[in-house]
């Protein structure tokens, strides 16, 4: 039977962390998600490393706890953080009275806030609207959710720490009140099986009242819906916040060549629930041209969404609701070993996981600290392996690649591209991925299925959406017996450009109108995916 | 100025068809257009009608045809033309010496680069692949280097499609093309064509191939519209030799560009290429001419009749900057979508129905004449052709093609 001290439900930035600050302490801790990892919130999400500047003026705890995490992750996850920095800039029909609150806030909380005249902030962003009266510097920073969640993994498995995907809890088993372990389902067989633990940790963001539920107890966590747009274009060098009470689609933040504009905020039933319709969007950029006026021009690439795990120990909704997170030990209500953690935000998963894990730790009486505020997630990738790569990445795609690959992936990767030349072929020409880095991607035996290559990879995330490189990564992903059992080679291929087509559908105009015309083409008419037996 | 009798605007099959219709007929035709269309993507098939309503197969083309709506392009213009129509493009490839096969009678079926099995009408000879029913070895060929074929995939999905105990074996070629460089199809086709391409690829697959078996190839067997490489490869082989589907660039596509063209050389067509119509000067809802921009310069092109094969979406004959306002940027012909946003498209991309956004598009009468929002003739010397029509998924029915050929050979014979 398989065992271990502890179980982690959910493979977010929350279960991340948590996976990496109990294996650095010496704990026995295996990660269960149900799909992907970061399948949740984790990756459908603004990707802005708060500086806590949009909560001061509603909660100072919530903004000083993000300054202070906002100079951690800069340290330990130098290449997820891009070090933007932000604007908040006040339009003439946004409250006078907000913008002197928040100045006070600001300084209240230890948040650094410059005042800049409007000129100054047009030299800055040449974009922004001409009707801007009021605007701030702030050590805002984009954030790469993915890749901070796969280096959490990464420093953990040095440390021992495992995980399972594909694999969903879907009973959590207890005897005289007190946990003994987890039943769980693989994707892909259905098979069941039982794992023995001492204690689980639900960090099931958004499903964490459905885990708690398995449990039998009752966490009330609402899944709010937000809808953000990703635009194809930089229009922005800085994250640019809107000076106001926070509210719908008052944020820009600009990720490599792309920016995303959000959010929305809706309840819904179940954070399955993905969904974005053509009138969230159009509500967004309604919003999103007061900041910047040719904000229609730009080309958008798709529309995504995500649910926050809204905590509510009164049951209040939407924005107004706590985005402060809470630990729930369930041995106060009869269940021993079962605890929730829930809410907050991404910007603060490491505190929130050092927090769980100290109480874990005086469980287990452990007494060794808490490291992973210092310790970087990844070695740096050695100047040596650049100079060698330069050889075979275009000029730019050496850092991109470096900084996504980190150290050791790198470096093997590297190898791959010096030892075959067959490898050195580009599979994403939008995002320059070769065969080597998707086939090192795969041989890591957690990717089963084109779109866990695409997080993995950045392939067909790009200005064409998969369109051409969709064929390749399912023909390479087919030559893994591994891979290929599990999946056959056209439902693999629908299951892709359906889940790219997710997030062109509700902004279907445009280019990408034109670009779902070619996808058709090849795949529906040339490659007839539908298949069928012939008729003759 | 030279006044022309048609004009046709744009250079896709659609206009390319319609222009060798109307220069058949004796008429005195300028082609305006810039790219090449859809051909480069489109494999030079000619899909006429595979799934007409539901997403069951019909039993013939024509039978498929029958089942349709009246808003449906094939039932604006009627059965009678499909089948001249289809009658003059095959006279029309005969005559060219690359004779395509196939007839509303009977789908031809075609091996796509998924190792699908893709319902056509009138397909190059090439890429007939009913062979692969009848025999009992199957040799799937890819070349070293060249990105978007997987013979793997294909042995996987044609195991699932064919009948149960046919031997299946993969080669790979070894093109004798600089190393590391990604290649395309078409990169093989040039080197399969030049004398010594040739010889070392038939060497290495005699090495692999019995005799009586199926050869599948991706468009490689030449870039002109002969079938020297093909027919030399059959005999040398003693094999069935067929092409598949695939990604762009497609050689075949591109062969029926080049076989097209000449015979609008041949007929005295005036070609303009890289010619961007802008605008059009019109009285009384009739076109007098257009405006076309040709590197930095602007032109005035006039005619007693235009056809506009302009592709749609795709080739730029309509666009929608926003949703929901489509424009036809020539001759602002109004275009509408009446439905809801959120019904704009179907939640998926391929599915049991018809995608709305796909079935958009110019409406016109049988004359092919663009209509107007209240049904009325908006322009009585435009005729409007191919993917710029409205009332029909080329997707979902596998039409697109059928469509473009049907509607400009109306459109033709009635300038
Ligand atoms: C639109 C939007 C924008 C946001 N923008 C920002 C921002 O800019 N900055 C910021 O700091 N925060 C932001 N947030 C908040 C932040 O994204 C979330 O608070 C955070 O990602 C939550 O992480 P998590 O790990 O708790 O949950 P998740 O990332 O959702 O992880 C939960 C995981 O549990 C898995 N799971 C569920 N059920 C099971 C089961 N039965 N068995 C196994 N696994 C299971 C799920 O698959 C999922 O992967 C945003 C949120 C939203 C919705
Ligand atoms: C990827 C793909 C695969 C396909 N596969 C098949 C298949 O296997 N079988 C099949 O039957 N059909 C297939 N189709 C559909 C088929 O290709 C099209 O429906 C059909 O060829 C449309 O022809 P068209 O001439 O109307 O448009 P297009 O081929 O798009 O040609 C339009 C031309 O007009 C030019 N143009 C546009 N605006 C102007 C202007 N203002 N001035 C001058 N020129 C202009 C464009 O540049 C272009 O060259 C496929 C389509 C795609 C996209």
């Amino acid at each position: 039977m398989e065992k271990t001290t502890v179980v982690v439900i959910g493979g977010g930035s929350t279960g991340v962390g948590i996976l990496r600050d109990l294996a650095m302490r010496g704990v026995d801790v295996l990660l269960l998600e149900k799909r992907d990892m970061v399948n949740g919130t984790s990756s459908r999400y603004h990707g802005l490393l708060h500086s806590g500047a949009r909560y001061v003026v509603k909660d100072q705890e919530a903004a000083r706890e993000c300054i202070e995490e906002n100079i951690i992750l800069r340290k330990i996850g130098k290449s997820c953080v891009e070090a933007t920095e932000g604007l908040f800039i006040r339009l003439p029909e946004d409250d006078e009275a907000f913008e002197e609150k928040w100045v006070a806030g600001c300084k209240n909380s230890g948040i650094s806030a410059i005042p800049i005249t409007p000129q100054e902030a047009w030299q800055l962003e040449p974009n922004l609207s001409s009707r801007l009266v009021a605007a701030y510097r702030v050590p805002d920073a984009a954030i790469d959710g993915f890749r901070m969640a796969w280096q959490n993994i990464d420093s953990a498995k040095r440390y021992g720490g495992r995980v399972k995907t594909y694999t969903e809890v879907i009973r959590v088993v207890s005897e005289n009140g007190k946990v003994t372990g987890v039943e769980v389902r693989k994707f892909f067989t259905n098979e069941t099986y039982f794992i023995a633990c001492d204690f689980v940790i639900n960090a099931a963001g958004p499903w964490s009242g459905q885990i708690a539920a398995l449990a039998g107890l009752e966490v009330h966590v609402q899944p709010d819906k937000g809808t953000l747009i990703a635009f194809n274009q930089r229009m922005t060098s800085r994250i640019v916040n809107r000076l106001h009470v926070p509210s719908d689609g008052d944020i820009f933040v600009p990720h490599g060549s792309i920016t995303i504009l959000g959010t929305t905020s809706m309840s819904v039933k179940d954070p399955e629930d993905t969904s974005s319709s053509f009138l969230e969007i159009e509500s967004l950029l309604k919003i999103g041209e007061k900041t910047f006026e040719n904000l229609r021009k730009y080309r958008i690439l798709r529309a995504f969404a995500g649910s926050r795990p809204l905590y509510s120990s009164s049951g209040g909704i939407g924005r107004g609701a706590s985005r402060g997170f809470v630990i729930l030990n369930h041995a106060a209500e009869g269940l021993y070993g079962f605890i929730t953690i829930t809410g907050g935000k991404f910007t603060t998963y490491r505190l929130m996981a050092e927090k769980l894990t100290d109480m874990v730790c005086q469980e287990l009486h452990i007494t060794a600290p808490c490291r992973t505020a210092e310790e970087p997630l990844i070695q740096d990738v050695p100047e040596n392996v650049k100079q060698q790569a330069r050889k075979y990445f275009p000029a730019y795609g050496t850092v991109l690649a470096a900084n996504r690959l980190g150290g050791e992936r790198f470096e093997r990767v590297v190898k791959r591209l010096e030892n075959s030349p067959q490898e050195r072929q580009l599979v994403c020409e939008c995002e320059n991925v070769t065969v080597a880095e998707i086939k090192e991607v795969i041989s890591e035996g957690t990717s089963h299925t084109v779109n866990d290559i695409r997080r993995k990879t950045r392939m067909g995330m790009g200005t064409c959406q998969g369109i051409f490189c969709s064929l390749r990564s399912v023909g390479i992903l087919s030559q893994y017996e591994m891979a290929a059992e599990k999946q056959g080679s056209i439902e693999q291929l629908q299951n892709f450009l359906q889940s790219r087509f997710k997030g062109i559908r509700p902004v279907l105009w445009g280019n990408a109108l034109r670009e779902i015309e070619i996808a058709r083409g090849i795949y529906g008419v040339g490659l007839n995916v539908n298949g069928g037996k012939p008729k003759c | 100025m030279l006044k022309s009798d048609v004009i046709v605007i744009g250079g896709g099959f659609a206009g390319l068809m319609a222009a060798a219709v109307s220069a058949k007929r004796g008429k005195k035709v300028t082609l305006l257009t810039y790219g090449s269309g859809s051909f480069p993507l489109n494999s030079g098939l000619i899909d006429i009608m595979a799934k007409p309503v539901s997403g069951a197969i019909a039993a013939t083309p024509l039978q498929g045809i029958s089942e349709l709506t009246e808003k449906h392009p094939y039932q604006v213009i009627g059965a009678d033309v499909l089948k001249e129509a289809v009658a003059f493009f095959m006279g029309l490839c005969e005559e060219e010496n690359y004779p395509y096969q196939g007839s509303l009678d009977k789908h031809q079926w075609v091996v796509t680069a998924l190792g699908t099995m893709k319902p056509s009408c009138l397909v190059p000879k090439t890429m007939i692949g009913n062979y692969c029913f009848k025999q009992q070895d199957i040799v799937l060929v890819g070349f070293n280097g060249l990105k978007d074929h997987y013979s793997n995939v294909m042995e996987e999905n044609l195991k699932n499609v064919l009948e149960n105990g046919k031997n299946y074996e993969q080669v790979i070629i070894y093109p004798d093309i600089e190393e590391g460089r990604d290649l395309t199809a078409l990169d093989i086709a040039r080197w399969v064509s030049t004398t010594e391409g040739y010889a070392a690829c038939l060497q290495q697959l005699r090495t692999v191939v019995k005799p009586g078996s199926v050869v599948i190839l991706p468009q490689v067997l030449g870039v002109k519209p002969d079938y020297a490489v093909w027919e030399q490869l059959r005999k040398d082989l003693q094999c069935d030799v067929m092409e598949s589907t695939g990604l762009p660039p497609s050689a075949n596509g591109l062969r029926l560009r080049s076989l097209l063209l000449h015979y609008l050389k041949k007929h005295n067509v005036t070609i303009i290429e890289n010619c961007q119509v802008i605008g059009s000067h019109i009285q009384d809802k009739v076109c007098i001419s257009v405006k076309a921009k040709a590197v930095a310069r602007e032109r005035i092109y006039q005619a007693e009749q235009f056809i506009l094969a302009t592709g749609g979406f795709y080739g730029g004959g309509l666009r929608m900057d926003h949703f929901p306002e489509i424009k036809e940027p020539i001759f602002n012909i109004p275009v509408h979508f009446a439905g809801d946003p959120e019904d704009w498209a179907n939640e998926e991309l391929f599915s049991q129905q018809k995608q709305p956004f796909a079935l958009v598009g110019i409406n016109t009468d049988a004359q092919m004449h663009p209509l107007d929002g209240q049904g009325n003739c908006f322009l009585t010397n435009v005729h409007v052709v191919g993917r710029n029509l409205s009332g029909y998924d080329f997707c979902f029915e596998q039409s697109g093609n059928g469509v473009a050929l049907v509607s400009a050979y109306q459109a033709a014979m009635s300038v």
